[in-house]
């Protein structure tokens, strides 16, 4: 029985190049071409499938492809939650950016940071 | 800074991260400033408005535009209070949990500069004075003060109490990137990373019907558990 070990060395192998090569969306094309070429294979030939499962001792093609997908489904489910985070981030960034700008001190209290007074309102009243 | 005994209320920026929160804001704002304390007030993109009832006030007030999160709340209060010149920045929950008189016995384990921040925490004065904290709110509390000991091997009672006081120097070493909830776990992190010194000091919590309404729900403990973890996949 190959299949375990390689199933699960393939799950940790997604996970770990992932997060330390996938930067360049070149790669992620690449991936897309080399599933798409797979699929064409076993499309014109389905009994490709059947014998690559029985080398890795799958009892059937359709087992294999079922685990190569849900492993696949992993790996764009965490495709789309690093861009997502990465994107909330920068959103983070850019909305505590605006607040601290345009912060509105206390009118009293102008007088008491003037050092700090930055680009607000209380500069343009002379 | 630091010598003097002790604080004088300018020094001292209290950040209150605001979410939805027109209610009970107005007179935590009260007190705080009847006490002489700077405030910085962080309106978390509420819809109620919060940021309408803040500005009554000689406050600093600041809004996000979107709805962040508690975290993300934070850091940017104590971004601006450090920007501002504080020296101590207080941070301080807006639904009224939190008694006013309890900031100067935080601050002042860091006036001589023997700590570097304070945790407030609520075990301690719940068993002196008896005082009844309802039984799932205790059972969130210890699960979260579980959690985070086993983690960043912090022993602290009370991970979640959103009372807090930091010199300047610590305050300008936070960097908060938890948006959410999980952002106390991140602070004992913060700790443990910087080689704080710290130290709990017990403080009270009004258990208003309203604050329990708003607070930390037991459901809570496990998704403050999920983000921290989805977080360490950095």
């Amino acid at each position: 029985m190959i299949i375990k070990p390689v199933l699960i060395l393939f799950g940790i192998g997604i996970v770990a190049f992932y997060f330390r090569y996938m930067k360049s969306a070149v790669l992620d094309r690449l991936l897309v071409l080399l599933c798409f070429a797979a699929m064409a294979a076993f499309v014109l030939d389905p009994s490709l499938t059947d014998a690559i499962a029985q080398w890795m001792g799958v009892e059937s093609g359709r087992y294999l492809l079922l685990y190569f997908s849900i492993l696949f489904f992993i790996f764009l489910f965490l495709l789309v939650f690093v861009r997502m985070r990465n994107m909330e981030r920068s959103m983070t960034l850019i909305t505590r950016a605006i607040a601290i700008h345009d912060a509105r001190a206390p009118q009293g209290a102008a007088a008491q940071a003037p050092q700090n007074a930055q680009d607000d309102s209380g500069a343009a009243a002379p | 800074m630091g010598s003097e005994k002790t604080l004088r209320p300018s020094d001292c920026w209290v950040v209150v991260p605001a979410y939805n929160e027109k209610d009970a804001i107005g007179e935590v704002l009260d007190e705080l400033l009847a006490k002489g304390y700077n405030v910085a007030v962080v309106d978390d993109g509420s819809s109620d408005g919060t940021f309408d009832e803040a500005a009554k006030r000689p406050v600093h007030l600041l809004r996000h535009i979107v709805n962040l999160g508690q975290g993300a709340a934070l850091q940017t209060g104590v971004e601006y209070a450090l920007r501002q010149g504080a020296s101590y920045v207080v941070t301080m929950d807006a639904d009224g949990q939190h008694c006013v008189e309890d900031i100067a016995l935080l601050v002042e384990p860091l006036l001589d500069g023997a700590y570097d921040i304070a945790l407030g925490t609520t075990r301690f004065r719940r068993r002196l004075l008896g005082q009844r904290m309802p039984r799932l709110r205790r059972w969130t509390l210890i699960v979260a003060a579980f959690f985070s000991r086993v983690h960043p091997g912090l022993k602290v009672t009370d991970a979640h109490n959103g009372l807090r006081a930091m010199s300047r120097q610590a305050a300008s070493k936070l960097n908060i990137m938890h948006n959410g909830m999980a952002h106390a776990t991140e602070m004992l992190d913060f700790i443990k990373h910087e080689r704080l010194r710290w130290r709990e000091v017990d403080v009270s919590i009004k258990y208003t019907r309203y604050s329990l309404s708003k607070g930390q729900h037991i459901s809570n403990s496990f998704n403050i558990i999920w983000d921290w973890m989805l977080g360490k996949v950095r």
